[in-house]
């Protein structure tokens, strides 16, 4: 028999959806952390779905609050165990292993192969594990629980990803960001040069555009192209018929009104805003504010892009 | 009843169960938090009031047409005291008052309850005219002995007042042949002399004696039988309303009674380490799906409420389908000596009543309350995260109608049901969580209705029969997470009494129900149903399924029971229970036995031993999320314990328990195929404590619980039940100052609840969240949990209309304990939240 008890679910919803001051604003990056990533199959990166067979790439986006910090990171591949919860886990062998030993500030990446069919008829998805430390050397254990750092002082941060396979046809893109046109308070805004480092004075970059500190709320608008939310097979009437889109806005200062932006399934928009108030006050050379919108399918398609801005004392 | 399925509210962020929705109270709390705040505050405010009695519990409390109990002749009335017309009552037949009261073996009458009264002027009336009455005592084997008895008395109408008439006035011109007390003349004054009782009163009066020398003792057969089960604990209508902090609400009376673990509000209750699936909640013996509107009030109006029982374990064989404890909801009769109204208006519902008879054998009340949430509900809400597309709202409905065949059947109908729902829409997908976002809508909504025919089919047979039906609904969204159901329940009941002889007595009885269940589902897999491996993981990590079925469950059971007093101190109640559950092709056995030792008159020594089982959890058994072929949990209960009278007004009650939880169904890790097996246990053991302290103005209950709840899934060490509250002491007291004024308070001294700790986390890229990872599942607890709620209230009476102006302050010193924890986005920063501020709660009630 079902038993309600709504008295108290109401009320746990209510409040778990509500719009407290969390306790870290995830839509600000106030130290080193993985914020995205995604998989690129050799020779169609805008395929997040590798086949049997087919080699791919996993690449990992790093979030910084300032500068670049140089790291080392423990990479590997490996056929997922089929679980619906929990941290992820591999259900065999790498397909592949990468672990640098001398810190580096490149994005990390990781190369693989997936093998032919017959040996991946039992495996339902593939798995994406890294961690990566601010000093010693990846340590890579059986699990990713088990992974750490060398150094006993260092934070060792873990992350994730599941790789989809192709199979019977079926495939799935990563979403094309670069080409959604972003506008900052109604005007275009062009990408953020490589050199933009958070925090860093706004000297140089003459494109980015400038805002002043305490200048108030600022409207970011991004427009995501249709056809990033592929249509889905035709199965469970209850299913959606088309892939949702979900946008995660990120950025080192400032206030961004909220995290995440979401265009529905049977949504028929596809411009997604979002507010973002500029800090208080900054350097007498200004600041370098970086922006990153991320965005993911759901079903393992991911894609991003970064904006910056200059914001300068308001004299 | 059969054991249910929590309707599965998704995986929320950060986890908490909804069993530990934090209300916070600080600065965080803006938007919609505060909306829940106010939403508990329905719970808090609006508190109907239901009789004049404080506080009692622990206290068996049998419905007045129970048998004696064999070789036992109960006490006779030998010098009556009739009870008085109280001033200022209005009414033109008699009332009648339902006492129950202690006979001791000298004669005299120690104790003095009042169980029903129309008014409370007439419960003090009855209850003082008895105090007055000699009685014979009972007596077993020739001897006399201490009884408690079930007295019904009526009251009849004063004689009216003579009007004062106009000297001139010129009689009626029927005057002879209707005498009117007028006629009696009047003074020279002008005032009005005393005059002679009219023919209709003296008429009345008469009627009233005969019908009590009729009733006598005997006939009306009211000595209280033992209780069949070890432990039953009674909170009467008469008490609800009077227990600080519960908001005058029936089944969250129960929360001051030994054994019951502290909940969050509106959350099933947890009854000796049991899961709150594990106990069965029954109103009027049918099945009731949820027991709480969303404002922690009960569904159920709880002015309609008689008593509410509670068997914390070693339950009769009549009940089963549970291996925790019973709940079961006594409704009363509606008032049969005049038409009564009542309208109750407060900020969260409204609410009205009427009772009336209709004839000499017939009689019904009806009754209805509707949220007034919606009328102020935005004003909570953010206008900027959210928008309204439906506020909160619910109301129930009852109606209830008895007749009574001659003086050997009397037929029962009732129809209840109950509504919620609330839809909102959110701007943007939670920061929390985005997989939260779009519509949270939730709706809910059951109708019953029953038919039960009680019969004395011979001097040594009776019967009960009963049928309900009833419909459920549910629905609960969350953005891309659904749930929706439709439940259609048929369910019948039979229990025959035989008294075999003066010594022994069988009880046997079948119940059967049907349900076809309908249901929707798209989220997370439900984890197993008690000690989630993984409390804290949000939605946005976890893959979610989709199951769309429809089940059909059919699960028959019969009992047999027999009382054997084989001496006169000894009661031994024997007794095996077989369910049936096709649905899952299953067939449980459960033999029990309890026994009952009077050792004096006022100790009685206790002790029972039983089996129990409990078919799994409907979703467990389902094929794409869980695993056919789970079988039915089961348990061994046994207990002992020693109550002891001690002078008038003064007991206490000791038992010790003990439960073994096998067959226990959990979840596998990561809920990998087959998802549920039946390889866990559990261990409960502890004891309660319970002392009653009761004078005509002073009230006063303690309860304590000493107990430790342990669960072992699969083949990982014991680790402590979810809900496991090492002491529970609740103290209760309240005090008539006279005058119509009195003060109560309720002081609690909680174990804070245990808790898995996280000790990390790693990000999933593919949906932008975190997955937390544990430390040993429920190593950790809050801290102790204190709490004081204290209430005064003030009653009027003027003229047939009662005013009541009371003040009800939970959370009086505004304690801040730790009730669980929160944590960042990244589980890498937590801290505490508490529970509810102070919510003082003044209210006005009036009734006619």
């Amino acid at each position: 028999m079902i038993r309600l008890p709504f008295g108290s679910s109401v009320l746990f919803v209510l409040v778990a959806a509500a719009c407290g001051e969390p306790l870290k604003a995830p839509q600000l990056i106030e130290e080193p952390r993985v914020i995205g990533g995604k998989v690129e199959v050799d020779g169609a990166p805008e395929r997040a779905w590798p086949a049997a067979g087919e080699g791919a790439t996993v690449r990992w986006l790093v979030g910084y609050p300032e500068a670049k910090v140089p790291m080392t990171v423990g990479l590997l591949v490996c056929p997922g165990l089929p679980q619906s919860m929990g941290v992820s886990e591999c259900a065999g062998a790498p397909f592949a292993i990468a672990v640098t030993d001398e810190p580096s500030t490149e994005e990390p990446w990781i190369h693989f192969e997936l093998p032919g069919e017959d040996l991946l008829a039992d495996i339902d998805r593939g798995l994406a594990l890294g961690v990566l430390c601010s000093s010693g050397v990846p340590v890579l254990g059986e699990s990713i629980i088990d992974s750490g750092c060398s150094e006993p002082a260092a934070r060792p941060l873990r992350f994730s990803l599941d790789v989809g396979i192709a199979r019977g046809g079926q495939g799935n893109r990563n979403p094309d960001l670069a080409s959604a046109p972003v506008e900052l308070d109604g005007n275009a805004w062009e990408p953020a040069e490589p050199t933009d480092m958070a925090g860093a004075s706004c000297e140089g970059g003459e494109t980015r555009p400038t805002v002043g500190a305490g200048s108030g709320e600022h409207l970011i608008a991004l427009t995501p192209s249709p056809t990033d939310r592929e249509s889905l097979e035709p199965g469970d009437p209850a299913e959606p018929t088309r892939e949702a889109l979900q946008i995660t806005y990120l950025s080192t200062g400032g206030d961004l009104d909220h995290s995440y932006g979401a265009i529905e399934d049977d949504a028929d928009m596809d411009r997604l805003e979002v507010t973002w108030e500029a800090p208080e006050t900054v350097a007498e050379a200004g600041e370098i504010v970086r922006f990153y919108f991320v965005g993911r399918d759901l079903r393992g398609g991911v894609d991003w892009i970064e904006r910056s801005v200059c914001v300068v004392p308001n004299h | 009843m059969v054991p249910g399925l929590r309707l599965f509210a998704p995986r929320l962020p950060h986890a908490r169960r909804p069993s530990e929705a934090p209300l916070r109270n600080h600065t965080r709390a803006r938007g919609i938090t505060h909306a829940a705040l106010g939403a508990t505050w329905l719970a808090t405010l609006a508190a109907p009031a239901m009789g004049q009695e404080p506080a009692a519990a622990d206290d068996p409390s049998p419905p007045v047409a129970t048998r004696a109990p064999s070789g036992v002749t109960p006490p006779r009335v030998v010098e009556r005291s009739e009870p008085a017309w109280p001033e200022g009552e209005v009414g033109t037949k008699p009332v009648t008052v339902v006492l129950r009261i202690t006979v001791e073996a000298d004669g005299r009458v120690s104790e003095v309850e009042v169980v029903t009264a129309p008014a409370a002027a007439f419960g003090e009336a009855a209850a003082s005219a008895i105090q007055r009455s000699r009685f014979a005592p009972a007596e077993r084997a020739g001897k006399p002995v201490r009884a408690r008895i079930t007295y019904e008395a009526r009251i009849a109408p004063a004689p009216a007042p003579v009007p004062t008439l106009p000297a001139a006035k010129v009689p009626p011109a029927n005057a002879e042949a209707t005498p009117s007390p007028s006629s009696a003349g009047s003074g020279s004054d002008g005032a009005t002399p005393p005059a002679p009782p009219p023919a209709d009163f003296e008429t009345a009066r008469d009627a009233t004696a005969a019908a009590l020398e009729d009733e006598g003792f005997g006939a009306v057969a009211a000595i209280e039988a033992p209780p069949r089960e070890v432990t039953r604990r009674t909170v009467a209508a008469a008490e609800i309303a009077k227990i600080p902090g519960t908001a005058g609400d029936a089944i969250r009376a129960i929360e001051v009674m030994p054994g019951v673990a502290r909940t969050s509000e509106g959350d099933d209750p947890i009854i000796r380490g049991a899961a709150w699936n594990e106990t069965q909640t029954y109103v009027e013996g049918a099945f009731v799906p949820y027991i709480f509107h969303v404002a922690a009030k009960s569904a159920f109006n709880s002015r309609l409420v008689e008593r509410v029982d509670l068997y914390p374990g070693n339950f009769s064989a009549r009940y089963g389908r549970a291996v925790g404890g019973i709940i079961d909801i006594k409704a009363r009769d509606p008032r049969t000596d005049a038409i009564h109204g009542l309208l109750e208006l407060s900020v969260f519902d409204s609410m009205a009543m009427l009772e009336a008879p209709l004839g000499e054998d017939t009689a019904v009340a009806v009754a209805g309350r509707r949220s007034n949430i919606d009328f102020f509900f935005e004003q909570f809400l953010s206008d900027a995260h959210y928008s309204v597309a439906a506020a909160p709202l619910y109301w129930d409905y009852q109606g209830l109608a008895i007749h009574r065949f001659g003086s050997k059947h009397t037929l029962r109908l009732m129809a209840h049901g109950s509504h919620d729902s609330m839809r909102l829409f959110m701007a943007d997908p939670s920061d929390f969580d985005p997989s939260l976002r779009g519509r949270l809508e939730f709706a809910s909504e059951y109708h019953i209705g029953m038919a039960s025919l009680d019969s004395e089919l011979g001097p040594v047979v009776d019967q009960h029969l009963q049928l309900s039906v009833g419909r459920f609904g549910g629905l609960m969204v969350m953005g891309p997470l659904e749930t929706e159901f439709e439940i259609w329940q048929g369910a019948a009941r039979a229990d025959w009494g035989v008294r075999v002889s003066e010594a022994v007595r069988l009880n046997v009885g079948f119940d059967g129900e049907f349900q076809r269940l309908y249901g929707d589902y798209e989220g997370q897999p439900p984890p197993q149903s008690e000690g989630d491996s993984n409390p804290e993981e949000s939605s946005s990590t976890i893959d979610m399924v989709h199951v769309e079925d429809t089940v059909h469950m059919v699960r028959p059971a019969g009992y047999a029971e027999a009382e054997i007093r084989p001496v006169e101190q000894l009661l031994l109640v024997p007794g095996v229970r077989v369910d049936g559950f096709v649905d899952t092709a299953d067939v449980t056995v459960d033999p029990r036995v309890s026994a009952r030792y009077e050792a004096t008159e006022s100790t009685a020594l206790k002790w029972g031993i039983g089996l129990f089982s409990q078919p799994p959890v409907y979703y467990e058994t389902l094929e794409k999320i869980g695993n056919p072929d789970v079988e039915p949990t089961h348990a061994l209960h046994t207990s002992a314990g020693v109550e002891q009278a001690i002078g008038d007004s003064f007991s206490f009650g000791l038992e010790g328990f003990y439960k073994y939880l096998y067959h226990r169904v959990v979840a596998t890790d990561g809920l990998v195929p087959p998802r549920f097996l039946n390889d866990g246990s559990g261990r409960i053991y502890g004891a309660e404590l319970s002392a009653r302290y009761r004078t005509k103005r002073t009230f006063a209950y303690l309860a304590y619980t000493l107990s430790r709840s342990e669960r072992q899934d699969r083949t990982d060490d014991w680790r402590l039940f979810e809900q496991d509250q090492t002491h529970i002491l609740a103290f209760t007291a309240s005090h008539a100052l006279g005058r119509g004024w009195e003060v109560g308070a309720r002081m609690r001294v909680v174990s804070g609840d245990p808790y898995t700790p996280v000790k990390g986390s790693v990000y999933d890229a593919g949906v932008d969240g975190y997955a937390p990872y544990y430390g040993r599942p429920y190593s950790a607890r809050n801290p102790v949990f204190h709490q004081l709620d204290v209430r005064g209230e003030k009653e009027w009476t003027i003229k047939r209309l009662k005013l009541a102006v009371y003040l009800d302050v939970m959370n009086a010193y505004n304690a801040q304990t730790q009730q669980g924890l929160d944590y960042s986005f990244d589980y890498s920063t937590r801290e505490s939240y508490s529970g509810l501020p102070v919510i003082p709660n003044l209210g006005v009630r009036g009734e006619l």
